[in-house]
């Protein structure tokens, strides 16, 4: 394992002079920051030492210029709301956090452009867009992620069906490298040709390789209409075979998501109120189809609509509810952006997954899932992104012991990923690797691929001092 | 039972509205939707109506052309039938005269035979905030009136009620015929479902506009001037009521205004 110094009172006050009056150390750095959103790690959460709470790309840089010629791991964080425990500082040392770097720094509408700091959240950017009439369409479900932590994690989300992940919008990043030099990645411009393009390689590269400190992003016009249906299903199969056919049809859908029974009930616990309703038309719902269409005109979106009934009727819906009004659409979708926080507040201890597989093959391992929990008695909810194949699923039992539950959560861990790698799928889509699936990285991605990865960790970041333990390289 | 809710379309409150030059209210691009206290009062009246096995529910608004998709909404989750009232005299009024305006109108229906067990109002409108519509319609009718109704059942002949008051709620039973007006009750509206909202586009939307309204007065808020925010002050925020008022006398002692 490498081998890391000491932060010693002389280093603290280099980088205090380096970054004036926003370093935090001793009492002053708060227990959080030694973590994230991350659940169900045995790792017991380490306090850094150093909290820098970066207000520049140049203090950003003068203090990861100390860190390196002294050997000092740091790790870099957002919001801290990652779910794969990215940003927890295993070895200690300094966290450098982008959180006020909170500024849009300015739009150019001309090329549909917009630049902002690291530190900006999702919600702030989305909100200032549609004030606009422009929509940045990345959308995952924690809105209060920063825009650096979501180009770190490449984060998906609801809208990616249509509009794809992170990656496709980030034009250009600005980037301090773990030596303490600033450069930029990528161009301002739709088309890039020329040479590696380390942008792409940094994107989702989960603080490994540099910090993002400013991003321009891409924005589209927001769309004229939307109108959001939810599909009840009395048969899970039903429901989930029926996405690949929505897609084929050429529906301007703008997200598919799916919400199994379980993951309805807690919903319905944690809200204190029905938005996914039990049962419909006397048919018990197994799987709810939640979905969102564009168009220009009332008589587009109607259409729209009608095409996409037919589909699920003859699929086997019982039948269509509809939000067409803001606060419908709001209600339904803020029941859904809190499915993985209702989970969460409902048990007390779970694993939660991120596989993402072809859709094609979304009912059959759904089915392989639910075995896996009849094999080893312990319970199962799911929810996801059904139009992308992005599954969320949560193994939890509050009545076993913590050895018992780490157990079974190995063995069912193994063997999900394992049917996954087989139909095509891989072990993250959005939340990333972090430290909590490293060791299960090699036999996704192969020993090869991960040789490549560490050669290329070593290149930007000789010393390995940016963000020790996480994704090819897991602590021994 | 007859049932009549009156309902208006007003903007999306969940978007912020900006002013215009004029100090206006700038509406274009928000969406028009119906007034959430009114779809309340149309879920209450609707579940009496599914309890009861029986009953018609007609929803009422005035409105020009944009209001019709108001009342489709309301036929997609519950209305039977659905009318509208516009003509010059229904631009731009204050509480009053819309009241008198529905007076009128639901006097003429009563008038050609028409009954009306309930009628019910959202507790206010989102946009304007009055509040009175319901309880001056009560008035002119003569009809008994329960204000901020968050459940309602049918009862003898009338209606048990229960209001919503400052410590919490009471139950009252009120006759027919009477006024309603309904605050957030502890269930959400219906979703329209894709049925019944294809079935709500081919109803009819009666036009229960009369040839003229007498409307007394009608001086209706056109503008708003936001006036520029005080500047200082300081804002006490301790751990509790005690330490927030010790910190308050402090203060103004130190400034010698104690």
């Amino acid at each position: 394992m490498t081998k890391y110094n000491a932060v010693t009172e002389e280093i603290i006050q280099q980088i205090k002079d380096a970054a004036p009056g926003h370093v935090l150390v001793g009492d002053a750095v708060n227990e959080d920051y030694a973590h994230d959103e991350t659940m169900r790690v045995e790792t017991v959460p380490k306090k850094p030492d150093v909290v820098v709470e970066a207000r520049s790309t140049e203090e950003v840089a003068a203090v990861m210029k100390i860190c390196n010629e002294n050997h000092i791991p740091v790790t870099p964080r957002g919001a801290g709301t990652g779910l794969s425990g990215g940003a927890w500082p295993l070895m200690g040392g300094v966290v450098i956090t982008t959180e006020k770097m909170n500024k849009i720094l300015g739009y150019d509408e001309t090329n549909m452009i917009v630049r902002v700091q690291a530190g900006v959240l999702l919600a702030t950017l989305a909100e200032d867009c549609t004030s606009r009439g422009l929509m940045y369409p990345p959308d995952p479900g924690q809105k209060f992620a920063t825009l650096g932590g979501n180009a770190n994690t490449n984060a998906g989300g609801m809208r990616a069906v249509k509009y794809g992940t992170t990656r496709d919008y980030i034009r250009e990043i600005t980037v301090v490298l773990p030596t303490g030099k600033i450069t930029k990645f990528g161009a301002p411009v739709v088309k890039n040709s020329s040479g590696y393009s380390l942008m792409h390689l940094m994107i989702g590269s989960e603080g490994t390789l540099g910090i993002i400190t400013e991003l321009t992003l891409k924005v589209v016009a927001a769309p004229k209409k939307t109108i959001s249906l939810l599909a009840p299903f009395g048969k899970e199969g039903d429901g989930l075979r029926c996405v690949p056919r929505m897609i084929r049809a050429g529906l301007n859908l703008e997200a598919a998501e799916f919400i199994d029974r379980v993951s309805a009930d807690k919903s319905a616990a944690y809200l204190g109120k029905e938005v996914f309703p039990k049962v419909v038309d006397g048919v018990e719902c197994e799987v709810y189809l939640l979905m969102t269409f564009e168009g220009r005109t009332d008589d587009e979106l109607e259409l729209e609509v009608e095409r996409a009934a037919e589909i699920l009727q003859d699929s086997g819906s019982a039948d269509i509810l509809v939000a067409d009004t803001p606060a419908l659409k709001k209600e339904m979708w803020s029941a859904r952006d809190s499915l993985q926080e209702a989970h969460v507040s409902l048990v007390k201890r779970t694993c939660s997954f991120d596989i993402t597989i072809p859709i094609s093959e979304l009912a059959d391992y759904m089915v392989f899932l639910r075995g896996l929990a009849d094999e080893e008695k312990i319970h199962f909810s799911c929810f996801g992104h059904a139009g992308d194949g992005n599954l969320h699923i949560g193994y939890y039992d509050d009545s076993l012991s913590n050895e018992e539950f780490d157990e079974r959560i190995e063995r069912v861990t193994e063997k999900a990923y394992a049917r996954c790698k087989e139909i095509g799928g891989v072990i993250s889509g959005e939340h990333g690797i972090g430290f909590e699936r490293a060791k299960y990285l090699p036999a996704q991605v192969g020993e090869e691929c991960i040789e490549l990865m560490q050669g290329i960790k070593q290149v930007f970041d000789p010393n390995l001092i940016l963000n020790p333990g996480k994704v090819c390289f897991a602590l021994d | 039972m007859n049932y009549l809710v009156c309902v208006k379309q007003v903007p999306d409150d969940s978007v912020l509205v900006t002013l215009d030059a004029d100090g206006s209210p700038d509406l274009q691009s928000i969406d028009l939707t119906v007034n959430a206290f009114d779809t309340y009062a149309l879920e209450m009246i609707t579940r009496v109506r599914e309890k009861q096995g029986e009953g018609e529910i007609t929803v009422l608004t005035v409105g020009g052309e944009t209001a019709v998709s108001a009342l489709r909404s309301c036929l997609s989750v519950g209305a039977d039938k659905a009318a509208r009232v516009w003509n010059a005299a229904c631009e731009h009024t204050n509480a009053k005269a819309m009241s008198e305006i529905l007076y009128q109108t639901i006097s003429k229906q009563l008038e050609d035979g028409r009954k009306f067990d309930a009628i019910l109002c959202g507790l206010e409108s989102t946009d304007t905030m009055s509040g009175q519509v319901g309880a001056r319609l009560a008035e002119k009718l003569g009809y008994a009136l329960v204000t901020g109704a968050v459940s309602m059942e049918a009862f003898e002949d009338g209606f048990k009620v229960e209001q919503e008051t400052e410590n919490g709620s009471r139950v009252l039973k009120v006759e027919r015929p009477c006024v309603i007006t309904v605050s957030k009750p502890n269930y959400d509206p219906r979703y329209p479902t894709l049925k019944s909202k294809m079935a709500a586009r081919k109803m009819p939307i009666e036009d229960w506009t009369l040839d003229s309204y007498q409307v007394t007065e009608n001086a209706a808020a056109r503008s708003f001037e936001v006036l520029p925010q005080k500047e200082g002050g300081q804002k006490i925020m301790e751990e509790d009521v005690a330490c927030s008022v010790q910190k308050a006398i402090a203060i103004m002692v130190e400034d010698k205004v104690l």
